[in-house]
């Protein structure tokens, strides 16, 4: 029989720099607080932290904790399960930006409730954070998000 | 000097959701040959080729442009890769332009495609997002677009899905009309739209386009050459390529900033006022069905969320409405990445050829063509028209009427 296919994968072990802003983002989540950049220039607040301001275009060194109550800003419930969908998780589950006051930007993360609950949600509900136990420096220090009834 | 550019040649490989006869360079070699020959051009008479391709991750190759050279008349002249994801196969047109209008080359070869045939789309996808930020749960394309058309949703309460199955079955009717079209579904309904399966919400199953494995070739030739060229042409009157930051500041997801760009550089390099009025023909990169709304919007084909009720609910962009869009099928009817932004300009240069069979929109003398790409950042726009000086095209168009 004719050679049609020949199977091959690829795997690699990377080790990466998180980059100054987000590595100090990260640092932070390990103490469970949530950190934001402040551009000195256009006074937008960035959440995810990042080093350059694209808008001011100058470095962003100004961190500040942000504290306000997390609240839904849009998102999708997802039904299909993505390959790399964590293990803790199943479908349907919401993939959405979580607004802080205070932040300029939302945060893209996930919210976790039962089915219903997740189509009740409208854009502004309250959310809390469901943090790991033992947090390690990572983005899913925060578990995820859960809806406050 | 700068002149003038014509596409006079156009090859799209025989497309298939998998291509099984043919490795990547041999499918890109399939669309280049075709363009040349199109073109009625030998490969000694190519100044140079940019070859065009999505993320390396969807064929498993490092260097694609290197595997590629052979089969795509790389060999001896210079042969660049181009790279911005779903964009990529419009920027790399675009660049060539630059390189003949500037007249520093006066043919040139552009070819760009994927084989997404060959890996699992969705794991080349994620690599996309960034490592530390958001990649152990980004689901993929669908989940980004579907994210953005529930903040479109939110805002403005007059776009439904029920306009998704409208536009979406449309798309799919244009592609039974289309040789190069990958998915045919003859039994498309919009009930069977509103019946598949939750994707990501507010989407469905056939909301997204299907993945394939196809690429596109262009031969461009600067106005000295292209006259004395007897093949059709179409001449490329405005190009513009717009990007965006990947964090959102202070951003509407919604509303596309750099297609709105995009598009008002190129309709004032060419006078265009009233796109709805003034373009005969449109090609958008619509991967999924929401973005025909959000695209309209971004073009100024309407007013802020009236893409729904006033062109998609009235048919206004089918083949006989005011203004078609996407006579091909589409996106949503054929999606390798790497050749769908091309294949948007190429549909485009051949409807203003008069060489579009069963899809083609009579009378057709000005298009436009749309790429997107990255999250929801990348933008190009090109706009066409069938006589040399665009303001010919209008007069001729107004005589004729549509």
């Amino acid at each position: 029989m004719e050679v049609k296919v020949l199977e091959g994968k690829i795997e690699n072990d990377y080790k990466w720099n998180p980059g100054t802003a987000v590595g100090r983002f990260l640092t932070q989540m390990r103490e469970k607080e949530i950190l934001a950049v402040r551009c000195t220039k256009t006074s937008k607040v960035f959440l995810p932290p990042q080093s350059w301001s694209p808008y001011g275009n100058i470095k962003m060194d100004r961190f500040i904790p942000i504290t306000a109550e997390p609240k839904l800003g849009a998102g999708t419930i997802v039904y299909q399960a993505p390959w790399n969908m964590p293990e803790d998780l199943k479908p349907p589950y919401m993939l959405a930006g979580i607004s802080f006051a205070g932040a300029d930007s939302d945060l893209i993360h996930l919210v976790v409730a039962p089915e219903a609950d997740l189509k009740a949600l409208k854009p502004g509900d309250r959310l809390r954070a469901v943090w790991k136990a033992e947090t390690t420096g990572t983005i899913r220090d925060i578990l995820y998000f859960e809806p406050v009834k | 000097m700068p002149q003038k550019v014509a596409i006079t040649g156009i090859g799209q490989t025989r497309t298939r959701l998998k291509r099984k006869d043919v490795n990547f360079p041999e499918l890109m070699g399939e669309a280049a040959q075709l363009a040349l020959q199109d073109a009625g051009l030998n490969a000694e008479d190519i100044d140079l080729v940019l070859y065009g391709s999505g993320p390396e991750m969807f064929e498993g190759v490092g260097e694609p442009e290197l595997w590629g050279a052979d089969n795509t008349f790389g060999v001896f002249r210079p042969h660049y890769r181009i790279q911005t994801g779903g964009t990529v196969g419009g920027s790399t047109t675009i660049a060539g332009w630059y390189m003949v209008n500037s007249g520093l080359a006066n043919n040139v070869l552009v070819v760009s495609g994927n084989k997404l045939g060959e890996s699992s789309v969705q794991k080349g996808l994620s690599l996309v997002y960034s490592p530390t930020m958001g990649r152990d749960f980004a689901a993929g394309a669908p989940s980004a677009v579907a994210n953005q058309t529930r903040i479109y949703m939110n805002k403005y309460p007059e776009a439904k899905e029920e306009q998704f199955a409208r536009v979406g079955t449309m798309m799919r009717k244009n592609a039974l009309n289309n040789p190069n079209a990958a998915l045919k579904l003859p039994q498309i309904s919009e009930e069977m739209m509103m019946n598949m399966a939750w994707l990501s919400t507010p989407f469905r199953l056939l909301d997204s386009c299907p993945t394939s494995d196809a690429a596109c070739a262009m031969v461009l030739q600067g106005e000295k050459n292209a006259e004395a060229n007897d093949r059709p042409r179409a001449w490329i009157q405005a190009v513009s390529a717009v990007s965006d930051g990947v964090n959102y500041i202070n951003r509407d997801w919604s509303d596309p900033i750099a297609l709105k760009k995009a598009a008002q550089n190129c309709y004032k390099a060419v006078g265009i006022t009233k796109p709805l009025e003034e373009l005969d023909v449109v090609e958008i990169y619509d991967a999924f069905t929401s973005q025909h709304l959000i695209w309209y919007e971004g073009l100024g084909l309407c007013a802020p969320g009236r893409a729904g009720p006033d062109l998609i609910e009235t048919r206004a962009t089918s083949m006989t409405g005011q203004l078609p869009v996407n006579p091909s099928g589409g996106v949503l009817s054929n999606n390798s990445i790497g050749a769908s932004a091309m294949i948007r300009q190429a549909e485009v240069a051949l409807q203003l050829m008069g060489r579009a069979g069963d899809r083609q929109v009579a009378n057709a003398e000005v298009g436009l063509a749309h790429g997107w790409g990255g999250a929801i950042q990348f933008h190009v726009v090109m706009i066409m028209s069938k006589e040399k000086e665009i303001q010919e095209s209008f007069r001729k168009r107004k005589e004729k009427g549509r």
